[in-house]
């Protein structure tokens, strides 16, 4: 991977017109003074040079008004103006997604596919074949400069300082009590570190980083970026008939940049959201749909469906992957959720929270995150109240019917105190219905290759 | 979208299907179509009495969770229970697939949708 400013990489900093979407971020810059290296409204660079639609210049047109309101008006919230002047974005794959028959629903601020065939049946692809999703939604911020290691060590609880080049931890960015501020990956690439936030969380993700910055430089590159994952036994040999199957990193949540598929500049990473195998694509915002498609035909010998938000939601599911807003929040602290891997409470640095989980370690945490099996029939949904012995002890944060298990499952958080029982009630309605405590994932990809058929 | 004649519908996307005072009550292929895959019903019990609005049952897709409301007044006298072991029968024949029989006391069916006016609806919007 080249290092920012040079051609083909999809991360350089945009010039010319492209820059103008990042205006918002340039005022953030300009309030906290915090970033050395802004280089904006510079000449037209080749890239400046593409065509610009209605909706894309009403939308400068907002980014410019925004920008002369908080001139004018210092004490607005700038979020405030971003929400109500934003409407619902389209991620360069819309068109794609339509062409596909995706149905459509508004999502963290973007119109993206909750299906296209059906969930279920898009859950199978994946964990059988291979599935296409796009993740364009997803906040990518790169941080770089001399603070960056530090302000990353500060704000992560996972252990940066020992993250090696061209890897990817998980990690929390936590307020000082200890609760997430947003659960993310950190990639260490060239002394630069890209961080992908979850689309929900962009904002506040980088008011946060903003506050704690020091010295080092952060910019958005989630407007002129896409990002497509690929995920389920058969991603390799999709890869390997577009020429890069031999450039994917062997181990998990690994990097590779300076790669090309059909002609178009991309980078991927070992990692994803789904419990099996398989990448996620970086490439840029212009190249995404034609990078879609060279991937979607490339995937049609064996067996790959684009796949919407509703198997991801089912896929993540079954491998007890945490979601924020469910099983993370500012309210829950990653301790409470069973994620210690990724709190280094022992790291060298201390880290915003440190002190505040250092405490819930030593007392034990309140409540606990555990996994459980419906025993009746139903289904569990975030909300629904946990018993024991007929004494509410928790909440279900994320159920749901598990098509690779056939069963329905939930995770829920508990009062520590009942976190070695087994059997526990679920209340669904009006109805207790009994639920097996068991270990999570509920789902565990088999090391052995599986037979991948084609599509029809 | 698929919406046979000889049945009655309403703005919920229920159809009911009377014979000799028999009502059998389903939801629709588009009700269907937008629930997306079901997973879940939960079904009356034989021998309630519901009166027209009331709930007759819950149906569960992957994705959402939609009550299934009793066009009709009358008793539960008989329930699909197919659909305990096979929820996807509603996805695979709506129509084929009625969620309960309910023997009518009210004169409801008669303020029902007929296949036009409920295509209509749905063409509405």
């Amino acid at each position: 991977m080249n290092c920012a400013g040079e051609a083909d990489n999809v991360f350089a900093e945009p010039k010319g017109k492209d820059a103008i979407f990042k205006s918002l971020r340039q005022k953030d810059r300009a309030r906290t003074g915090l970033c050395k290296a802004a280089s904006y409204g510079g000449t037209e660079g080749a890239r400046g040079r593409t065509r610009i639609s209605q909706v894309e210049k009403q939308r400068q047109a907002s980014v410019l008004a925004c920008l002369l309101r908080l001139f004018l008006l210092p004490d607005l919230d700038i979020n405030e103006v971003e929400t109500s002047m934003d409407e619902t974005k389209r991620t360069p794959l819309y068109e794609a997604h339509l062409k596909l028959g995706g149905k459509m629903m508004a999502f963290a601020g973007y119109w993206l596919p909750v299906q296209y065939s059906g969930i279920i049946e898009e859950h199978h692809a994946v964990r059988n074949a291979c599935g296409l999703f796009d993740v364009s939604h997803m906040g990518r911020f790169i941080i770089e400069g001399d603070g960056a290691a530090g302000t990353l060590e500060w704000l992560c609880t996972n252990d940066i300082a020992s993250l090696p080049e061209g890897a990817a931890c998980y990690t929390f960015l936590c307020n000082a009590s200890g609760g997430v501020i947003d659960d993310i990956l950190v990639y260490k690439l060239h002394g630069k570190y890209m961080l992908v936030v979850n689309a929900a969380n962009r904002e506040k993700a980088w008011r946060h980083l903003m506050d704690n910055a020091g010295g080092a430089c952060i910019r958005d590159s989630s407007d002129e970026t896409a990002q497509i994952a690929l995920q389920g036994p058969g991603f390799l040999k999709v890869l390997d008939k577009l020429g890069v199957g031999i450039n994917v990193p062997a181990k998990r949540y690994r990097y590779a940049g300076g790669l090309r598929i059909a002609g178009l500049d991309i980078e991927l990473s070992t990692t994803g959201y789904t419990g099996e195998e398989g990448v996620e694509i970086f490439c840029r915002a212009g190249d995404a749909a034609a990078l879609y498609d060279a991937l979607y035909d490339a995937g049609a010998d064996f067996g790959l469906r684009p796949c919407g938000l509703g198997c991801r939601d089912t896929l993540r599911m079954e491998a007890a992957m945490p979601l924020y807003g469910h099983e993370l929040g500012e309210d829950i602290s990653p301790l409470e959720a069973g994620l210690h891997t990724f709190v280094k409470l022992d790291k060298t640095a201390d880290f915003i929270g440190k002190q505040a989980l250092l405490e819930q370690e030593e007392k034990g945490v309140p409540r606990t995150r555990i996994g459980l099996k419906l025993l009746d029939r139903g289904i569990p949904r975030q909300g629904c109240g946990v018993l024991f012995k007929g004494n509410r002890t928790g909440t279900v944060t994320s159920g749901g019917f598990c098509p690779t298990l056939g069963g329905s499952y939930a995770m829920a958080l508990i009062d520590s105190r009942y976190a070695e029982k087994d059997v526990f009630k679920i209340v669904i309605r009006d109805r207790a219905l009994p639920a097996q405590r068991v270990d999570m994932p509920f789902y565990k990809r088999s090391k052995q290759p599986k037979q991948i058929k084609g599509r029809n | 979208m698929n919406i046979p004649n000889e049945r009655k519908y309403t703005r919920e996307h229920e159809w009911v299907k009377l014979e000799e005072g028999l009502a059998h009550i389903g939801i629709t292929d588009h009700a269907q179509h937008e629930l997306g895959d079901i997973v879940f019903v939960e079904l009356p019990r034989v021998g309630t009495r519901l009166a027209a609005g009331a709930q007759l049952a819950v149906v569960e897709s992957v994705k959402a969770v939609s009550e299934v409301y009793c066009p009709v007044s009358g008793e539960v006298i008989k329930v699909n229970a197919a659909l305990e072991n096979s929820p996807q029968l509603l996805n695979e024949a709506p129509y084929a697939n009625p969620i309960a029989t309910i023997q009518v006391s009210g004169s409801e069916y008669g303020t029902l949708l007929d296949a036009a006016q409920y295509e209509a609806f749905l063409q509405e919007g």
